[in-house]
């Protein structure tokens, strides 16, 4: 072997080697830590949350009697976070909307939950719990 | 004509082909339908033409059931009946209420509703109703638009108030008084020459053959001590639900147990109208929803919206029919109270007592009253007001609820009755599954949602209310083992005695009786004229 040729595949394996090492690592990042583009999402979908809410007591009172009542309160809840961000709409307008769809459907299915007496939608109670949750 | 029995001669016996008993709307009605007839119809009234309290004292008895209205207060006993009280509410039962519902045990007439459409139609002018309209199609009658709820959820219904073409201003000049079949219809039978209206005769007892399977004649007495008896080949006991059992109980000289009652079925299966309130209305604009659910005017007719529960519900929950109505109370908050009386007061030109007090109330709730002012301000009508959801229905039947008769005695010397009125657990289920519909529907259309009352979310049995509707303790079955009456009316095993009326009913719906207490009496009556000719 050359010396150009032992250079050139030298060169060739650090690059590879560093390529794979940063795609581990990556993915590394991504099962323990989290998405980072998906973690902004989380932040966004707890700011729009929030945004959706003229009172920040309310909904976080509701939730906290939602979750108390339903032992499968909380397990609705994160899911509907994992629905809402699926479909990649963070700002405060676009969760009102798909929340919105989504609990008419809950009251054309009649699945309701009753807090405090109060006949609400499931999801309206989910998204209220997700003001803790998130 | 009319005839008042305290003035016959003593012992008299009046003779007749067609004797009812009972000048109320089941009475009447037959009778009417007899004018100009070769039949000679002697029509019985307990009462005179006006109210009198030794007679309604008649009706007294005692509730052991359920807290129940004083019976004496749910009835009248007089020329017209109870309808001399009524509010006139008429609709037609629906289909669905004359079929059978295996989750309702003994539900199921022996007729249908399309046994009955044809009188129906004909109780119209009778009540003095409008158009034969009760269902979503009445909303063309108006120009609004109802909500679109799901019609396999909740379904409108309308009632209709039977309108007096004879008002009565001296007695209520701004109310709109329903029709009293005995103020309307008493000319009509006084000039009927084959008519005999016998006033102040009451029936003590109706006196059979031994074998107990005709009727011979009735015994009557007045309340100041004459007595007589009246033959007829036809009876027809038309007394409301509480009297027509009585007077079967009462009349044991054949059969010890009474007439008709060999199964141990006359009395039993006492039905009303349970209603209560299941909730409220919130985060909604009342005075929208009070605009489209008042009652309302066409052609001078009065027509009441309600929300009804529909059939698919009802399957699918295993519940009753069931209605819900709007009712508003306003809310008493102790500001706008004593601002109240300081304008009154002030109206009248003088100062309120305790002004101190008043205006310490009123600054303690001045956010109260600001957001009554602003409302107002803004036009709206129902400003400080809880819209409380009102439910009425249909009372599942049960042979424990019942009356009895009591060892008390009335002036008469006969036995008073004891009422045992019971509910079932399905009253509960079918007021839950109605304010689940309710509430996913106002959701859905965005018109605000339902507070449970507290005796729903805590899953106890409220206060239920009746509605002065008695029901069913002569029910109609195909079968004597299940049922008083045969599908004709008849007693079963009497070959001449007849009951209309309510008491009939097997099942009660939740619309008031009296539309079909008239359309039924129409029916029992082309029976007789086929069967008196």
């Amino acid at each position: 072997m050359t010396r150009r040729q032992f250079v050139f595949v030298a060169t060739l394996m650090a690059t590879v080697g560093w390529a794979k090492a940063s795609f581990w690592k990556r993915r590394f990042e991504e099962v323990l830590l989290g998405d980072p583009t998906q973690e902004g999402v989380t932040m966004d979908l707890r700011n729009s949350l929030n945004g959706i809410f003229s009172n920040a007591e309310a909904p976080r009172l509701l939730g906290e009697r939602y979750l108390n009542d339903y032992p499968d309160g909380r397990t609705g809840s994160l899911a509907l976070a994992e629905y809402l961000r699926q479909t990649g709409v963070p700002t405060s307008e676009g969760v009102k909307r798909m929340l919105a769809q989504k609990c008419e459907s809950d009251f054309y299915r009649g699945d309701l939950v009753s807090i405090d007496g109060v006949l609400l939608a499931r999801t309206e109670a989910e998204a209220c719990a997700l003001t803790i949750l998130l | 004509m009319l005839v008042d029995f305290q003035e016959s001669e003593k012992d008299t016996v009046v003779e007749c082909e067609l004797c009812v008993i009972g000048a109320g709307p089941a009475g009447i009605t037959i009778a009417r339908e007899f004018q100009e007839s070769d039949v000679r119809v002697c029509l019985v009234e307990s009462g005179g033409l006006e109210a009198d309290e030794k007679t309604q004292a008649l009706c007294e008895g005692q509730n052991i059931g359920l807290p129940y209205f004083p019976l004496d207060h749910t009835r009248l006993r007089y020329f017209g009946g109870t309808t001399n009280h009524w509010a006139g509410q008429c609709a037609p039962l629906m289909k669905m209420d004359f079929e059978f519902r295996p989750w309702v045990p003994f539900s199921g007439w022996p007729i249908t509703k399309s046994d009955l459409d044809l009188y129906y139609e004909k109780a119209i002018p009778i009540a003095h109703l409008g158009r034969n309209v009760f269902d979503e199609r009445a909303w063309s009658f108006f120009d609004l638009e109802p909500p679109q709820f799901l019609q396999k959820k909740i379904t409108h219904h309308f009632w209709q108030r039977s309108k007096n073409p004879i008002q009565e201003p001296e007695v209520m000049p701004l109310y709109y008084t329903p029709l009293r079949f005995g103020h309307i219809y008493k000319d009509e039978l006084k000039n009927a020459e084959n008519i005999t209206v016998l006033l102040n005769a009451n029936v003590t007892e109706l006196s059979t053959g031994h074998k107990g399977q005709s009727v011979t004649h009735l015994n009557v007495s007045t309340l100041d001590g004459r007595h007589g008896r009246i033959k007829a080949k036809k009876f027809v006991l038309a007394c409301g639900a509480l009297e027509n059992a009585r007077l079967l109980l009462i009349s044991n000289q054949a059969n010890r147990q009474g007439i008709g009652n060999e199964n141990d079925l006359v009395g039993r299966f006492f039905m009303e109208h349970p209603t209560t309130r299941c909730g409220i209305l919130v985060g909604a604009d009342e005075d929208a929803i009070l605009e489209v659910y008042k009652m309302r005017f066409s052609e001078g007719m009065r027509y009441r919206p309600g929300m009804a529960m529909s059939e698919d519900v009802q399957i699918e929950e295993g519940c009753l029919n069931a209605a819900c109505t709007f009712d508003p109370e306003e809310e008493t908050h102790p500001g706008l109270k004593a601002a109240r009386q300081i304008f009154h007061s002030m109206k009248e030109m003088k100062l309120p007592n305790n002004l101190t007090g008043h205006v310490w109330s009123i600054l303690r709730d001045l956010g109260q009253i600001s957001d009554y002012a602003f409302c107002r301000f803004k036009g709206n009508v129902y400003c400080s007001h809880v819209m409380h959801l009102y439910v009425r229905m249909e009372q599942a039947p049960t042979p424990d609820s019942r009356l009895m008769l009591s060892s008390e005695r009335d002036a008469l010397g006969l036995q008073r009755v004891n009422l045992d009125w019971r509910l079932k657990d399905i009253q509960r289920r079918t007021a839950k599954a109605m304010m689940k519909c309710l509430g996913s529907e106002f959701g859905r259309l965005k018109i605000g949602r339902i507070q449970l009352a507290d005796w729903l979310q805590e899953d106890r049995d409220p206060e239920w209310d009746g509605s002065y509707h008695h029901m069913g303790t002569t029910r109609m079955s195909d079968d004597p083992k299940t049922g008083v009456v045969d599908p004709d009316c008849r007693v079963h095993g009497v070959h001449n005695l007849y009951i209309a009326g309510s008491s009939v009913f097997p099942t009660s719906g939740f619309v008031n009786p009296t539309f079909t207490i008239v359309a039924l009496a129409l029916r029992l009556a082309d029976h007789l004229k086929s069967q008196l000719s």
